[in-house]
């Protein structure tokens, strides 16, 4: 394999890899989002 | 009426992930990056993605969040409720009629995708050679010919599509779309990874390669620095970003509606996107075009891609999955195109719940009655896809609803995002609640960088010259327009000398040679191969009737404008009109719905 596009792949994937995982990771860790509401009817109306 | 949410913030970025990740980032983004430059390619792509994609993301979760807020989950009141002047609504119809238009040919593929399965598990491409695959992708698309023997086959599976649609938006974001999303999502990065495997440990001379996979990777990603100076690479690389984050349709900022404002929404949006490129760019390059050159080469290769994504995905990946042997060939096919099955549910749900948004929010209609809805018009309004694919409404409805639509929509919510709402006001609104601290000088990214980008992107696309010859600007010379320009399609530039509705000649439309003339399951075809690049590679076929006189013999050769047959034709132009038609009714019916509904709300009392 070409060395240039080797390294281009590997450097561009990379980053891509690692940004994916730290702010997968993040969201995960930090607070939950509210959900449905507590008023909600649990949708019975259906 | 039924509240809605989401139950977990794992499900919500899956799902925004799930809307995100389509067909095209397995068969349009591999198919771009090798028209454009190869691995150069990426630097435009990634500029744009930092520059365009993340700031309309940011701009559409805000969006979305601020209307929820106000009681609102469709793009016609969340983005009124911004600019509380009362045009904005109709900017938002925009936000319906894309996805209803788009979704009516994306559940069109989906529904293929489904056939694909069915079909790699039932063996019905053992023993086929190519061309066998490519024609039977033709007559998979013929709805008159039957190609297993279950009648009207293409239509069957797209109503078991939509019908499998209707029910999981029927049952609610929580209960169906994100349920789906958390099923579908890792399902396609596990089935991606797995091809992706089988790409790249390709060798040349086991199972049938001729080349080694990593030859196709070398091809994908070798900088040409060149092709940065060149603006169709930055047009292609804005266009690409736009389809494959789902930005301009109003999906997204219908999907933030449901969060509240101690929500974060900064950091979800990087992670959903950021998903997104992983599945694009580390899986997406590593499957059909380092296969397809490891059994066909580069230079078959290169001309497939001249069809585009799809020809590339369903007329030449089952031919090469035969390749593996029988078990392997029936798990690389459910693999392919389960992946592409799960790409494509994650994004149409989505696109169908702007629109139960609005007939739930506007006027009381039950979750399950508006999903029957969606259903209904996209049945409607996917038909005429479906049954004059070949004659262009596929095209037609891609082009207008699918890119049009989509940079109008994006031109004008960045705007009034930065400066009718004021970005001050906007950026707070996108920090609050957030869980990442936003760097500052993106605020002025979304002020000046974003909207003008846009703005260049679509008047580019308006005006590209053909050949896509910018010098032209610095050499003055005589300004052509492309056929796939704003102003080329509107001036029918590419219809050549087939210009009336309905005729009684068919002519040819581009100098060439007969090349074959046969009939197949009772239907006639002439087919015409044309110069490109100097070799016969490319080829138009046409149906004629049996009543129909042909005018030309095998061998022929044919200038532009020369009789092919004489008889009763019915041109592609009227079916690119109809299909306009169509969608240009199905804008002003959604305009007349909004406005329907904006009577109703001042009549109830109801703040927008």
């Amino acid at each position: 394999m070409n060395i240039a596009a080797m390294i281009f792949m590997i450097v561009s994937m990379s980053a891509i890899t690692f940004a994916t995982c730290y702010f997968f990771i993040k969201a995960l860790r930090s607070k939950p989002i509210s959900g449905i509401d507590d008023e909600s009817d649990n949708d019975t109306n259906d | 009426m039924q509240r809605d949410g989401w139950g977990s913030r794992v499900g919500l970025i899956l799902a925004m992930a799930g809307n995100a990740v389509g067909l095209g980032n397995f068969l349009r983004f591999p198919v771009q990056a090798v028209q454009n430059g190869g691995g150069a390619f990426i630097i435009p792509y990634l500029v744009c993605f930092l520059l365009m994609g993340i700031p309309l993301l940011w701009i559409e979760w805000s969006i979305g969040r601020f209307g929820g807020g106000r009681g609102h989950h469709s793009t016609p009141f969340i983005i009124q409720s911004m600019g509380k002047r009362w045009f904005w609504k109709y900017v938002g119809v925009f936000g319906i009629f894309s996805n209803i238009a788009i979704a009516s040919y994306y559940c069109y593929i989906e529904s293929w995708t489904m056939s694909y399965i069915y079909h790699s598990i039932c063996r019905t491409f053992d023993g086929m050679d190519q061309h066998a695959v490519s024609y039977f992708f033709s007559d998979y698309l013929d709805v008159t010919v039957s190609t297993t023997g279950i009648p009207f086959e293409a239509i069957l599976f797209f109503i078991v599509c939509l019908v499998l649609n209707t029910y999981i938006l029927s049952r609610g974001l929580s209960g169906g779309v994100e349920k789906a999303a958390k099923i579908g999502v890792p399902l396609l990065i596990i089935f991606g990874i797995f091809l992706a495997f089988k790409g790249v440990t390709l060798k040349a001379g086991s199972e049938g390669a001729i080349f080694d996979g990593l030859q196709g990777l070398s091809f994908l990603w070798t900088p040409e620095f060149d092709s940065l100076l060149n603006p169709k690479v930055w047009l292609a690389a804005a266009g690409q970003i736009f389809f494959t984050l789902s930005v301009g349709m109003g999906s997204i900022q219908c999907y933030a509606s449901y969060l509240k404002k101690r929500d974060d929404i900064a950091l979800n949006s990087m992670s959903a996107g950021w998903m997104n490129e992983f599945v694009e760019v580390v899986i997406g390059s590593c499957v059909i075009i380092p296969i397809s050159i490891g059994y066909l080469g580069i230079d078959k290769v290169v001309e497939l891609v001249q069809t585009g994504g799809l020809g590339l995905g369903f007329r030449t990946m089952p031919f090469l999955f035969q390749q593996w042997g029988d078990i392997l060939s029936i798990v690389a096919g459910v693999a392919f195109f389960g992946l592409l099955f799960f790409a494509g549910i994650t994004s149409s749900l989505a696109m169908g719940t702007p629109l139960m948004g609005f007939l739930q929010g506007e006027f009381g209609w039950k979750r399950s009655s508006s999903a029957l809805a969606f259903g209904v018009i996209i049945l409607v309004l996917g038909l005429p896809t479906v049954f004059f694919f070949q004659e262009g409404v596929f095209d037609e409805y891609d082009y207008w609803a699918g890119t049009v639509s989509l940079f109008v929509f994006a031109m004008l919510e960045a705007v009034l995002f930065s400066w009718v709402f004021g970005v001050e006001r906007g950026w707070k609104e996108l920090t609050a609640g957030a869980d990442i601290k936003l760097p500052t000088f993106y605020k002025y990214i979304l002020k000046y960088v974003t909207p003008v980008l846009l703005i260049a992107v679509f008047l580019g696309s308006v005006v590209r010259p053909e050949n896509d010859d910018w010098n032209v600007i610095a050499n003055g010379g005589k300004w052509e327009f492309h056929n796939e320009s704003l102003i080329g399609q509107i001036l029918h530039s590419g219809s050549g000398p087939n210009t009336e509705y309905f005729a009684d000649k068919l002519y040819a439309e581009k100098d060439g040679v007969i090349d074959s003339i046969y009939n197949d399951k009772g239907r006639n075809f002439i087919r015409l191969s044309y110069l490109s690049d100097g070799k016969y590679q490319h080829s138009i076929t046409h149906r004629y009737k049996e009543t129909d006189s042909l005018c030309v013999k095998l061998g022929t050769t044919v200038k532009t404008g020369d009789v092919l047959f004489t008889g009763s034709v019915i041109n592609r132009i009227f079916y690119t009109d109809f299909a306009r038609v169509l969608l240009a009714f199905c804008f002003i019916g959604i305009c007349a719905m909004v406005y329907t509904a904006g009577k109703k709300r001042k009549r109830e009392g109801r703040e927008i």
